[in-house]
């Protein structure tokens, strides 16, 4: 975890805090307990901010894990080692409980967002509140335990009294050396330690990809990043640091009650943090200091203090800090869902299909990619029905269509964003189509947005090293300390995909600062990066200047000689020049499929063109 | 919320605390000491505030009556105070606060048997000296006793015992249903009297529990009393919860068509249900109606309680609380030293007497010795100026009468 | 069998008390896809009005000033607090509004005092009434006939008036109204106030039967997001079904294990977000953020 001299700069700076700080709270009218409850506080709170700041969800059942180890510790220590009590066992067991108890919530929760994954973890935390006051033989019920041995901690042969005081050192104003027990240096040790390694966390490629995420979590999946493995492994580390705190807790009281797990508890890490500031290494550290402070020395001057606590909070959510900014911003809604509102307006009954796709092709063994049958429902609306489809190796293919036709839905049921009501898709001879989107893309399916979806807070750079690495370490690791800057195979597919996009000039500028065509083709070079061998290229020169749609259809065609790419697009003149075979998609299924020239000469497909929005497209090729 | 934070609150106490917590020497008051501070842990919001309040109210005539006069031993009384919100969480929280943060030699409170034992427990770890007061479940001096722990109000056992001499000629046997707030004294109280009732035949024929503190809508529980059509409704609630539940209870009929029987009541809780008490029969360890025209210090206290608070008159539990801080007081002028150690030591061995008959705590468990009343409800229009006299006085049951035998005790307590 | 129906009746009154709530959280949410998490503030807000006037002037009076003082109380939050995060993510909405709720609360403290508040009911409405072999208490009669009669005058408002025309679009399609260009500001300050002002009145009316403290609100408003949740945030008939669901299914499990009656209702809500997020009722929508 500390290997450069910023890592342990860092951690003698937070090392000297921790050692100061008891004695800045002192003539503030702190004292020693609340210095070591303030440091064990703040370890559940940077646990809980991996989970509110850095994966970007909001759970309202934290409590679970913090009282769920808190009673674990007391437990053990009660009923397991009532003649020996080992402080280490009733720590590692609790903490090791919350984990397990994370994973398993976490496995059923990760799957919702936002509103709805805040009331799926407050209805599980209702529930392991009321299991916890039922259980009485092993909770005592709402009375809770009491009498937790908590004074010797064992190291090596000794038992260490951790009530003993410090020698006395007199510090004047800042009192006494002896105001503090042994209880604040483990208590500080831990933090210390969890400090370190929430630093070397976030810096890691998992905190990189936890970043990527959360910033944009389409884009993650579709460069093969198994977002739900990743928010999974953040809810299991956050459970875990809150139930460590959680046994600390117990252990430094000496007693837990249902409280500890009850839903004002999960409140208090949500106003410790967010008060805070989320994203931030120290932010929930000030957070919980600020607070309970609030609660133990204000509330001894006026009985406002807990107004005065709620105006904070409101405030700080009010005037928005930068760390809570990109919780806040309003998600795009997912193209395909947009695409499916707007087919919900019209009402026309699909038609059968009229010609089929070329006789010969089907089921060829050389094809790369091929559907049978391939259908969608939104509701009752059929998308996608009926769509044979086969693409040979290498073969550039344009899939045309009036607005409405169903390319989209149909790019996205290649890439696996949705999943098909029927039919099947092969990729080389293997039924793919259960396949989730991030595995696709392990096995060479890659897709460019519509809108480019890109990392707009990362550089051009970032944006392809991402994706290189999703390629490089597969689409789950857990590397929670290893960076990612360290990984020359990662550098150089990034820098390959930048050069082939014609991106090297811009490669540290900020995504978001890039002008439209820019945004496009780095959204191929991203795709690009995953080193696929099927790209999609869904409307890659659409808003783009004649100049920059001529660049990259130059681009395209390069790119076609190394690997199958399919291209959705609007622009006919690029369409007639640049494909091989073309396939026009009609109410969502396949009207013709030719070349070029088959194509423009095909009376159907004239017909539902000038019937179409698309008039002036097919009139001018 | 007077205390001051001034740094002086490490000087005297906490240097005298510090020391013995962590068993640095013998103790010695390190320098004239002018203050000491005393944590006044009670609830002030949650289903027992009126009682917490009321208690407030006591110990504040007790410790300003105890100022204006010199103090202890010349060192005037200071408080620490804190909400406990019913909670033993917060209870125990506040008591970590007044002894670390204001350095508290004594911290009193209770009406809890939950927060009790929870302070309780933490008084020990602190080796600070805890009177609780309107503690009433069992566990307080028996399973959780503790060195550091005195306890002066009447116990569930006590209670039981004076209820069933009283009871079962009143009564009768016949089917019971008990509703009960499930905590450490709702189960003490539940645990007494089917023990004491059921030998004599009576039946208990369900007991409902109900979660506490947070109950509000206790007719899931009165409709399964409904339909049980017991003869006799035992009410195991107290404070606020006691007033919602009784008054629901009523509104399903119940006071009309059962025999009510809630184990421990007080002013206030009577008060809050008004004609719904009438004929209810209950225990109370003091009520001042009785107890001034019997001890001249009831009568002082009872008379200073309403010349400082006009229009009321104390409830049990601030009997409980002014008698304790005056307890303590002795005990300590006694002992010559505010070192826990001699003052337990004290009130292991000494008897008093202050607003009731002369008592004692029995060294074995901590528990006050002392008599218990069996009262019943009158109805509110005889029940004089605010409502305070609410019952009449069945049979006073002498303390060593009903008192735990001490070979039943499951009490284990610590050496120091 | 007496134990039964005493429990299937007591379990549908609770879900009517749930029912009363959750119908001002799901059109609130419904239209204005706000998350509000400061709806049990105006509930607790309406008990003290009503407290507060019940004393001074009269228990009818109360019933009239409670919903008119937190619909305004609502007004004036929408305008200078709420508008500004109609369009933000749900997590902050989430946040604001819970922040909004520990403001409330606390006030409620300051001026109230912490202590459990009540008032008496008038002396007619004390009794019970026997129906067959049930005897309950007439207060509670009577107070689920007035949730049931309020729920009628919502449902013809949302089904009758203007208004509800972009409730009902809202529910179904937000973005078709801000096509259609329908007043949406000015609508949704009205669904707002009229949630708020539903969950003022059932304060004022059920203080009597469940008494008031500051932290009623926060304590009632658990079991209303479960009824909502169960039966699918933003459905009128959502509130009403998970409602009935919730109270029968709590009223029950109390009956049969007692330990269960709560965990049991926020079993249910886990596994309706689990399995069909959308709630019961719910129409199927854009369920990631």
């Amino acid at each position: 975890m500390i290997k450069t001299a910023d890592d342990l700069r860092f951690t003698l700076l937070c090392a000297l805090g921790i050692i100061v700080f008891p004695f800045v709270l002192h003539p503030l009218g702190g004292y020693s307990g609340l210095a070591t409850q303030i440091a064990i506080m703040s370890v559940a709170s940077i646990g809980f901010n991996l989970l509110l700041g850095y994966a970007g969800t909001l759970s309202y059942g934290h409590a679970m894990f913090y009282g769920g180890g808190g009673y674990v510790a007391a437990i053990l220590m009660l009923r397991f080692m009532p003649n020996s009590p080992n402080l280490w066992l009733a720590v590692l067991g609790a903490t090791l409980f919350a984990a397990v108890l994370a994973l398993l919530v976490g496995a059923l929760t990760v799957r919702l967002y936002g509103i709805y994954f805040a009331l799926l973890t407050l209805a599980f935390g209702q529930m392991i509140y009321f299991i916890v006051e039922q259980a009485k033989d092993w909770t005592n019920g709402d009375d809770g335990l009491q009498s937790v041995p908590n004074a010797l901690l064992p190291i090596g042969p000794w038992k260490i009294d951790l009530t003993t005081q410090l020698p006395a050192v007199n510090l004047g104003p800042f009192g006494d050396l002896s105001d503090l027990h042994l209880w604040y240096v483990l208590a500080g040790i831990v933090l210390l330690l969890v400090l370190v390694f929430f630093r070397a966390l976030t810096r890691s490629q998992f905190g990189e990809v936890l970043d990527a995420i959360r910033e944009n979590e389409q884009r993650s999946t579709l460069i093969g990043f198994n977002a739900s493995a990743y928010r999974l492994a953040a809810f299991t580390i956050s459970g875990a640091l809150t139930g460590l705190a959680g046994a600390l807790r117990a252990l430094y009281d000496g007693s837990v009650t249902v409280d500890a797990v009850g839903i004002d508890r999960s409140g208090s890490f949500v106003i410790y943090t967010v008060i805070g500031g989320v994203q931030t290494i120290f932010g929930p550290v000030a957070g919980t200091a600020v607070i309970m402070f609030l609660e133990n020395v204000l509330s001894a001057k006026t009985p406002a203090w807990r107004l005065i606590e709620g105006l904070i909070f409101v405030g700080v959510i009010v005037f928005l800090p930068r760390g809570l900014s990109t919780i806040f911003k309003q998600r795009e809604i997912s193209p395909s869902r947009v695409f499916a509102r707007s087919l919900r307006l019209s009402t026309e009954e699909p038609k059968a299909v009229i010609e089929p796709a070329r006789e010969g092709h089907r089921a060829g063994p050389m094809s790369i990619i091929e559907t049978f049958k391939l259908g969608k429902l939104f509701g009752h609306f059929a998308a996608v029905h009926d769509v044979d489809f086969k693409v040979d190796p290498g073969e550039l293919r344009a899939v045309i269509g009036p607005n409405g036709a169903g390319k989209t839905t149909f790019f996205n049921l290649l890439s696996g964003t949705i999943a098909p009501s029927e039919g099947t898709i092969n990729y080389k001879g293997r039924d793919v189509s259960r396949m989730s989107g991030t595995s696709r893309v392990h096995q060479g399916i890659a897709k460019a947005f519509q809108t480019a979806s890109i990392y707009p807070d990362q550089t051009v750079r970032q944006n392809c090293r991402l994706a290189a690495l999703a390629k490089v370490q597969g689409s789950f690791a857990l590397q929670v300390f290893r960076r990612s800057q360290r990984l020359d195979d990662v550098d150089a597919l990034a820098e390959r995909a930048m050069s082939r996009l014609e991106l090297l000039e811009v490669a540290d500028t900020r995504a978001g600062d890039l002008s439209h065509g820019d945004k496009k083709r780095l959204d191929i070079a991203i795709a690009l990066a995953t080193q696929p061998q099927i790209l999609l290229l869904d409307e890659p020169v659409a808003g783009m200047s004649k100049d920059e749609a001529r660049k990259t259809e130059a681009l395209i065609r390069r790119l076609s000689t190394e690997m199958t790419v399919l291209v959705i697009e609007h622009d006919m003149e690029m369409v007639m020049g640049l494909s091989d075979t073309i396939t026009v998609l009609h109410q969502g299924t396949v009207l013709a499929t030719g070349t070029p020239a088959e194509i423009r000469a095909n009376a159907k497909v004239q017909e539902a063109y000038l019937g179409g929005h698309s008039e002036a497209e097919l009139a001018h090729p | 919320m007077k205390q001051s934070l001034s740094r002086g609150r490490f000087v005297a106490g906490t240097a005298g605390v510090a020391a013995l917590t962590f068993g640095s020497g013998p103790y010695v008051i390190a320098a004239p000491t002018k203050e000491i501070t005393i944590g006044l842990n009670v609830p002030q919001s949650g289903p027992y505030a009126e009682q917490g309040t009321d208690q407030l109210r006591a110990y504040h005539l007790a410790i300003d009556e105890i100022n204006a006069k010199g103090g202890i031993m010349g060192m005037k009384i200071k408080t620490s105070e804190g909400d406990d919100q019913t909670k033993p969480s917060v209870a125990t929280e506040n008591a970590q606060r007044m002894i670390d943060r204001d350095g508290a030699v004594m911290v009193t409170g209770g009406s809890s048997t939950a927060t009790a034992v929870a302070v309780s427990g933490l008084c020990q770890q602190k080796k600070t000296i805890f009177m609780a007061t309107l503690t009433h479940g069992d566990e307080t001096t028996n399973q959780a006793c503790h060195k550091h722990t005195f306890r002066r109000y009447n116990d569930a056992y006590m209670s039981a015992q004076s209820l069933a001499r009283t009871l079962v000629t009143k009564y009768g046997t016949g089917k019971w249903f008990h509703i009960t707030a499930d905590y450490a004294w709702g189960h003490s109280v539940y645990d007494n009297i089917t023990a004491v009732v059921e030998p004599k035949g009576a039946k208990t024929i369900k007991n409902v529990l109900t979660p506490f503190p947070g109950t509000s809508d206790f007719s899931p529980m009165l409709q399964q009393a409904q339909a049980a059509k017991p003869d006799v409704l035992v009410l195991t609630q107290f404070g606020g919860d006691m007033v919602k539940c009784l008054n629901q209870a009523a509104s399903f009929g119940l006071t009309k068509s059962t025999k009510i029987l809630v184990p421990l009541v007080d002013e206030y809780m009577a008060k809050g249900t008004k004609d719904n008490f009438d004929n209810v029969v209950s225990t109370a360890p003091w009520y001042w109606e009785y107890h001034q025209t019997k001890y001249p210090g009831a009568k002082r206290f009872v008379d200073a309680f309403s010349a400082k608070y006009p229009g009321l008159k104390p409830s049990n539990g601030a009997e409980t609380a002014y008698a304790d801080i005056y307890i303590y007081k002795m005990a300590v002028e006694k002992a010559g030293s505010i070192d826990p150690a001699k003052v337990i030591a004290v009130l292991e061995g000494t008897k008093f007497q202050f607003t009731k008959e002369q008592e004692w705590y029995r060294p074995q468990d901590h528990q006050g010795v002392n008599s218990c009343l069996v009262v019943e409800g009158i109805p509110e229009s005889q029940r004089g100026p605010g409502g305070f006299g609410f019952a009449k006085v069945l049979e006073v049951h002498d303390g060593p009468a009903v008192v735990a035998p001490l070979n039943s005790l499951s009490c284990k307590m610590e050496t120091a | 069998m007496e134990a039964f129906f005493q429990a299937m009746l007591g379990g549908l009154i609770l879900g009517l008390i749930y029912i009363a709530i959750a119908v001002g959280l799901t059109i609130i949410f419904g239209t204005l896809r706000l998350v509000n998490f400061a709806h049990g503030a105006f509930y607790a807000i309406g008990a003290y009005i009503g407290l507060v006037v019940a004393q001074h002037i009269g228990v009818g009076w109360a019933f009239i000033a409670a919903p008119i003082g937190v619909a305004l109380f609502a007004v004036f939050l929408d305008r200078v607090l709420l508008r500004s995060f109609y369009d933000k993510a749900p997590t902050a909405q989430l946040l604001v509004t819970f922040g909004i709720a520990l403001v409330v609360e606390e006030s409620l403290r300051l001026i109230f005092g912490a202590t459990t508040q009540q008032y008496a009911m008038p002396d007619a409405l004390q009794g019970s009434v026997t129906l067959g072999p049930i005897t309950y208490p007439a207060y509670r009669l009577l107070f689920a006939a007035g949730v049931i009669v309020m729920l009628v005058l919502v449902w013809l408002f949302i089904e009758r008036t203007n208004y509800g025309l972009i409730v009902r679009a809202g529910i179904r399609d937000r973005i078709m109204v801000q096509l259609l260009g329908g007043n949406i500001q000015q609508a949704s300050s009205v669904v707002f106030a009229l949630g708020a002002a539903i969950a003022g009145l059932v304060g004022a009316a059920a203080t009597p039967i469940y008494s008031i403290d500051p932290a009623t609100g926060f304590a009632f408003l658990v079991p209303s997001f479960v009824v909502v949740v169960v039966g699918g945030l933003g459905s009128f008939w959502g509130a009403v079904l998970g409602g009935i669901l919730i109270g029968e299914l709590q009223s029950l499990t109390n009956l049969v294990y007692a330990p269960a009656s709560q965990v049991v209702i926020y079993l249910c809500m886990a596994l309706v977000l689990l399995l069909r997020p959308q709630g019961l009722l719910g129409e199927s929508e854009v369920i990631r953020q």
